[in-house]
């Protein structure tokens, strides 16, 4: 860069030039005006609105025309309102005091003629105009002319500033045209031409009024960088035509500092225009701005005339020193509009002292075996997983669109997981904002940043991740420089409480569509349209939900939380429906590549076998929203398998999917995978089992090693409700499958339950202590009575949470009071001490149930929790529900209310607008069929059930085998 | 890839560990992966014997865990350039072959230097490898080499050293562990050479013992301060052995 190639003589120039600059703008200057009785009244007026201080360092001075002329105190300069009055005499006088002055007329032939000598003659100007706007330019262009103290005169009108920026741009740009004409020596005019535009650059900053730092002036080499460009270009020319090569780069060298100067103008006046509305709920407090050493303080405002708001402070993104105050929460540190996008550098250097004093400094390492260490871009694309590296790592999703971005041309992907608390303190206090991991560079100097929505519970953890990178928490508050930011994942189907802080959330199957969006993204960029024209031609990327473009109505149909509908005029869809690839067997097969240093939570090969589960269980979201169903073929899996396998180092695979043992082709692909992988010391293993899938074949297929727990989930104590919530599994499915299990060698069964199902009674919740007890029974008949028999049975039980696209839901979740209940009852049901029962944490349920119920008005709830210090509530640790009672008092929610509210079946729902194709009489039909207890069938087993997925979306299931 | 596993056979004809080839190598611990702590680094080296394809041999206890051992551990923060792990194969490939497959497959931070095939019936190597070199390099210290130098020698005449370690309190022996000490000054950084040997109770961290060392000045602590291993020796009867040999006649040690 530039900079660095100036020697300590020019950075003492340009830091001379800088305080020259401050010197200039902050001068005292006089205007007086004249005004003729009899002038014209549109132009006195005019003149009058124009001439108003922004500092206090500009005086003006108005006086009929009768006034004595010259004084003690002369004036910078004079202005005369002509009319029909005399003032040849008055301006006689100003101009042999050597007073720059001007008549203001109507047309050129209302000036009087006068007499004067040439010297005198030179500081007299008329300025003709017959409209106010004309009147305004030429005054300024003559101003900028004639007056010394035009740097003052800018920084106080804000008329004046255009034509005295152009001056000094064409001023900076003729003496860079003969400093490209004189020197011939290549290269060797770069370090002068630049540290004139330095100089430009912060005269033009003094001219607008801003505060001048010489820190400034290397900022914005950003922009005078591009100039750099000009000057290869001249280079290649004069190598190119011999002879002309002087004057050629002269040339250039003068277009490329208007262009320069034109677009550092466009920077520094867009700072100091007025700063707009605070966004809803947003606190704008200005960043407390320390002088910078040497400097004297600001000038206080003083005398500033009403009306007139003052320019927004101005902070350099990491440097200031409000970025190195320590932050408590709740105090939300505002960062000042912001010129430039941060830059993309390695900030490594930063993070590193602070390793050594953090818990699991391994977390933080990048470099891994499979990372992508080329990242050249030029479009830079970052997914953050808003959780720590072992629980984010895992996480397929990221990997699948990590790969896709990666191998496009022109196009790269990082990936960044949020600091644990002790790291993020730190880099608060340090000042070190988020960094990926690849590059270390700063989140917020990407082009685009994805967050993966893998759960309801994320949403603070992404306010967490924002507030780290320096990046405005939602939509509105953004720059038009900032990164966009984009979501997706499991939990995009309501994500209105937290659409606020997307600027577009990406619906359904992520690997075409996040291709798709990164180049709308870069092509709309390239093109300069505005923030607002990028987000509405993102709009148009099919499967692209832009929030920002949609308003929420409440009226009669709707819930309290209303619905969402397109704005009026934007041309977006009512109903953004997901995107689907239907050929998945196209997809690669293994999409995890990093192996990553330190232990994970799944320290394992995962392998997608299938996407899209087609059993229909009533509760479950994913069964809903990833259909159709799509089966890896099994050849494709047993080689992508051994490959990954040897390409990683792993020693253990996982085909992972809803429900993998659904897969028609299962039984060979684990014979297969088994043979492959014989003597290897290598497990596979399935991650959970159906039930009804679990035979004898089965449990010894999936053997292969350390003989721990299995897991089922039956969900439901009683046939009758598992009817209701259309898991079709029977008792007699269960206990075959512990017997099975039982005889393969396993001794720990572990049982998943779910209370507060819809027409549950008392009956069923003591069906599930039948059940664990039935389990335990048929694992002492087989393996033996004894306690040293090992055999022990635990059972799990999470409170229903209704999700949205489920046939459930309308349905509030249950009361807290009647969980606690239930949960005793249960606990006094079971007799037998080797039964453990263990509950998911209620409360953490209660949360999920508000934030899978809220439309966008839940927004101030979500962010008044993290403001609160609600993070990581993922963590059985971190969470803390009197943190979310606090924000929801402080909203004026309740967490209870929201969760357990019932919506009509007719109304209008808040998520009805982002839409995986099911069909919304599909879910309808289930809810009745749900409450009478009718069962409904597998579409890949049985007929098609209606959902309404194949024909909405033009997909299919594709099954490779044959189900049973 | 030779016997399969598990072993269908009497156990009396289950191969001999001490039989098996075993396969020493050295590798350096970059900078950047300083911070990596050692189980995570374990698990690592795992992986990436298997990318390599190695014969390895699988251990029959019920964890079926690799036939590896490592060298004693490094303190989190510090770098090395001198690591070793043994490990055992069925078969007996070229170390050469060996070490470049295990090259192709390891991360650059983590690089193999070399690879040879050890006698199988010598010690562990963690209990073998007693001496140890390190170089402190203190870019920020208050004080000069000498100074130093006189620190450590105050902190020796004590006798022991007791740090905490996390909520624990440590005690070292200072005369059967601190072999020698000494500091130069280079272009305004102070290097320092620490030698030590591991003791029968708790080994001396050149961290600790710099911290020990400024304290007893009653200067601040360091900052900054960057940790790396330089060689790892065997000592026996006033010898230092190589870890790749040649190997004397030493008295039979229990198989390891």
């Amino acid at each position: 860069m530039a900079a660095r190639k100036l020697t300590a003589g020019r950075i003492l120039e340009v830091l001379s030039s800088g305080s020259r600059a401050l010197a200039g703008r902050d001068e005292r200057v006089l205007v007086r005006v004249h005004v003729d009785a009899t002038c014209p009244r549109g132009l006195a007026r005019c003149v009058r609105d124009a001439l108003v201080p922004e500092r206090g360092t500009g005086d003006v001075e108005v006086l009929p025309l009768a006034a004595p002329p010259v004084g003690a105190d002369a004036p910078d300069v004079a202005l005369v309102l002509v009319g029909d009055g005399p003032c040849a005499e008055l301006v006689g006088s100003y101009a042999r005091a050597g007073v720059p002055v001007a008549m203001v007329v109507e047309g050129a032939l209302d000036a009087p003629r006068l007499e004067l000598p040439e010297q005198a003659a030179a500081l007299v100007g008329t300025v003709a105009a017959s409209s106010p706007e004309a009147l305004l330019d030429k005054l300024a262009e003559w101003l900028a002319a004639s007056c010394d103290k035009d740097l003052a005169l800018a920084a106080n009108f804000a008329f004046c500033r255009r034509a005295v920026s152009d001056a000094l741009v064409a001023r900076c740009a003729l003496e860079n045209a003969a400093v490209g004409a004189i020197s011939l020596i290549p290269g060797s005019d770069l370090p002068v031409m630049c540290v004139n535009q330095a100089k430009l650059a912060l005269e033009l900053a003094a001219a607008h009024g801003l505060e001048v730092r010489p820190e400034r002036a290397l900022d914005l080499v950003g922009v005078v960088g591009a100039g750099l460009v000009w000057r290869a270009l001249a280079r290649r020319l004069v190598s190119l035509v011999p002879g002309v090569g002087a004057l050629l780069k002269a040339g250039v060298a003068y277009g490329g500092t208007l262009a320069t100067g034109a677009a550092v103008r466009l920077h520094v006046s867009a700072d100091a225009a007025p700063a707009p509305a605070a966004g809803p709920g947003g606190q704008r407090a200005p960043a407390a701005r320390l002088p910078a050493p040497g400097e004297a303080p600001p000038p206080p405002p003083a005398a500033r005339a009403p009306g007139v708001p003052p320019a927004p402070p101005y902070c350099l993104l990491y440097t200031s020193d409000a970025a190195r105050a320590p932050r408590g929460r709740g105090v939300r540190h505002h960062r000042g509009r912001r010129v430039m996008r941060a830059r993309r550098e390695c900030l490594f250097d930063r993070l590193e002292p602070l390793l050594a004093r953090v818990e699991h400094p391994g977390r933080y390492l990048d470099h891994e075996w499979g990372s992508v260490s080329e990242q050249d871009g030029p479009f830079h694309l970052c997914m953050v997983y808003a959780d720590v590296y072992e629980v984010g790592q895992p996480n397929l999703g990221v990997a699948i669109l990590y790969n896709q971005v990666n191998a496009q041309e022109g196009m790269s992907c990082e990936r960044c997981y949020l600091p644990w608390k002790d790291m993020a303190a730190l880099m608060r206090e340090e000042g070190v904002p988020l960094l990926s991991l690849e590059s270390a560079s700063p989140l917020a100097s990407f082009d685009a940043v994805g967050f993966t929505l893998a759960h309801e519970l994320i949403a603070t953890n992404v306010l967490e991740a924002l507030d780290l990178a320096g990046i405005a928490l939602t939509s509105a508050e953004r720059d038009e420089d900032d990164p966009i930011i984009l979501a997706g994942g499991p939990s995009a189907w309501n994500c209105e409480p937290i659409a606020d802080v997307f600027d577009a959330v990406l619906l359904g199957d992520g690997e075409e569509s996040i291709v798709d969006a990164c180049a709308c993204i870069r092509d709309a960029r390239a093109e300069g349209l505005s923030r607002a024209d990028v987000l509405r031609r993102l709009a148009r990327v099919p499967g692209t939900y832009v929030p920002s473009l949609y308003e929420v109505r409440v009226d009669e149909t709707s819930t309290r939380w209303g619905y969402a509908a397109p704005l009026p005029g934007e041309d977006v869809p009512a109903v953004v429906l997901k995107r689907c690839v239907n050929d998945f067997a196209a997809t690669p097969a293994v999409a995890q590549r990093i192996v990553p240093y330190v232990g994970i939570v799944q320290d394992r090969l995962s392998l997608e076998v299938l996407r899209g589960c087609a059993r229909g269980c009533r509760f479950c979201q994913a069964g809903m929203t990833y259909r159709p169903v799509r089966e890896r073929p099994a050849e494709q899996v047993v080689s992508g398998g051994v490959e990954g396998l040897l390409a990683s180092g792993h020693n253990e695979i996982s085909l992972t999917s809803l429900s993998t043992t659904d897969h028609s082709q299962c039984a060979r692909i684990l014979n297969e995978m088994n043979a492959a992988l014989e003597g290897k010391g290598i497990r596979v293993s399935i991650p959970s089992q159906r039930l009804d899938a679990f035979g004898v074949e089965m449990a010894a297929a999936v053997a292969g090693g350390k003989r721990g727990g299995l897991t089922f989930a039956p969900e439901a104590g009683s046939q009758r409700l598992r009817d209701v919530i259309n898991k079709n599994v029977t008792e007699e499915d269960l206990e075959r499958a512990a017997r099975n299990a039982f005889e393969g060698g396993w001794r720990r069964m572990k049982l998943y339950f779910m209370i507060g199902l819809p027409t549950e009674t008392d009956e069923d919740v003591v069906g599930i202590a039948r059940m664990a007890e039935r389990v335990l029974e048929i694992g002492r008949e087989v393996v033996g009575r004894g306690v040293r028999s090992g055999v022990s049975v635990s059972i799990s039980v999470a409170v229903l949470v209704p999700k949205a696209y489920t046939p459930f839901q309308w349905c509030g979740q249950l009361a807290p009071d009647e969980v606690r209940r239930r949960q005793r009852l249960l606990l006094s049901e079971i007799r037998d001490r080797a039964i453990r029962v263990s509950y998911h944490d209620a409360d953490v349920s209660l949360v999920e149930g508000a934030l899978s119920r809220m439309g966008r008005a839940g927004f101030p709830l979500v962010r008044r929790a993290w403001e609160l210090g609600c993070t990581f509530d993922a963590w059985t640790s971190e969470f803390d529900v009197s943190r979310w009672e606090r924000a929801a008092a402080d909203c004026g929610l309740d967490l209870a209310d929201v969760a357990c509210e019932d919506f009509p079946l007719t109304a209008r729902l808040p998520w009805d607008h982002t839409s995986p194709g099911v069909d919304a009489g599909f879910l309808q039909r289930e809810w009745r069929r749900a409450v009478e207890g009718v069962t409904t069938p597998d579409c890949t087993r049985a007929t098609c059930a209606g959902c309404g997925v194949c024909p909405t979306l033009g997909v299919r299931n594709v099954i490779q085998g044959v189900r049973s | 890839m030779s016997s399969a596993q598990p072993f269908s056979g009497r156990p009396q004809d289950l191969p001999v560990k001490a039989d098996l080839a075993r396969l020493r190598v050295e590798y350096g611990k970059a900078e950047r992966l300083a911070y990596l702590g050692h189980l995570d680094l374990i698990a690592t080296v795992e992986r990436c014997i298997r990318r390599a394809r190695l014969p390895f041999s699988i251990g029959n206890g019920y964890a079926r865990r690799v036939r590896i051992q490592f060298s004693s551990a490094l303190p989190v923060g510090a770098s090395s350039s001198c690591e070793y792990f043994d490990v055992r194969l069925t078969e007996r490939v070229d170390a050469r072959e060996a070490l470049r497959s295990l090259r192709a497959a390891t991360p650059e931070a983590l690089a193999p230097l070399r690879a040879e095939y050890v006698p199988g019936r010598l010690p562990a190597l963690e209990a073998w490898l007693d001496r140890s070199s390190w170089e402190l390099a203190c870019p920020r210290l208050a004080v000069g080499a000498e100074d130093l130098e006189e620190g450590v020698r105050r902190v020796r005449a004590a006798g022991e050293l007791t740090y905490l370690r996390g909520e624990r309190e440590k005690r070292v022996d200072l005369a059967s562990t601190l072999v020698g000490f000494e500091a130069r000054e280079e272009g305004g950084v102070v290097r320092a050479r620490v030698e030590t040997r591991v003791g029968a109770t708790a080994s001396l961290r050149p961290q600790v013992l710099l911290d020990a060392a400024l304290s007893a000045l009653g200067v601040p602590p360091a900052t900054g301060v960057r940790v790396r291993r330089t060689a790892q020796l065997h000592e026996e009867s006033g010898r230092l052995v190589e870890p790749f040999g040649p190997f004397g006649n030493e008295a039979p040690a229990p198989l390891s």
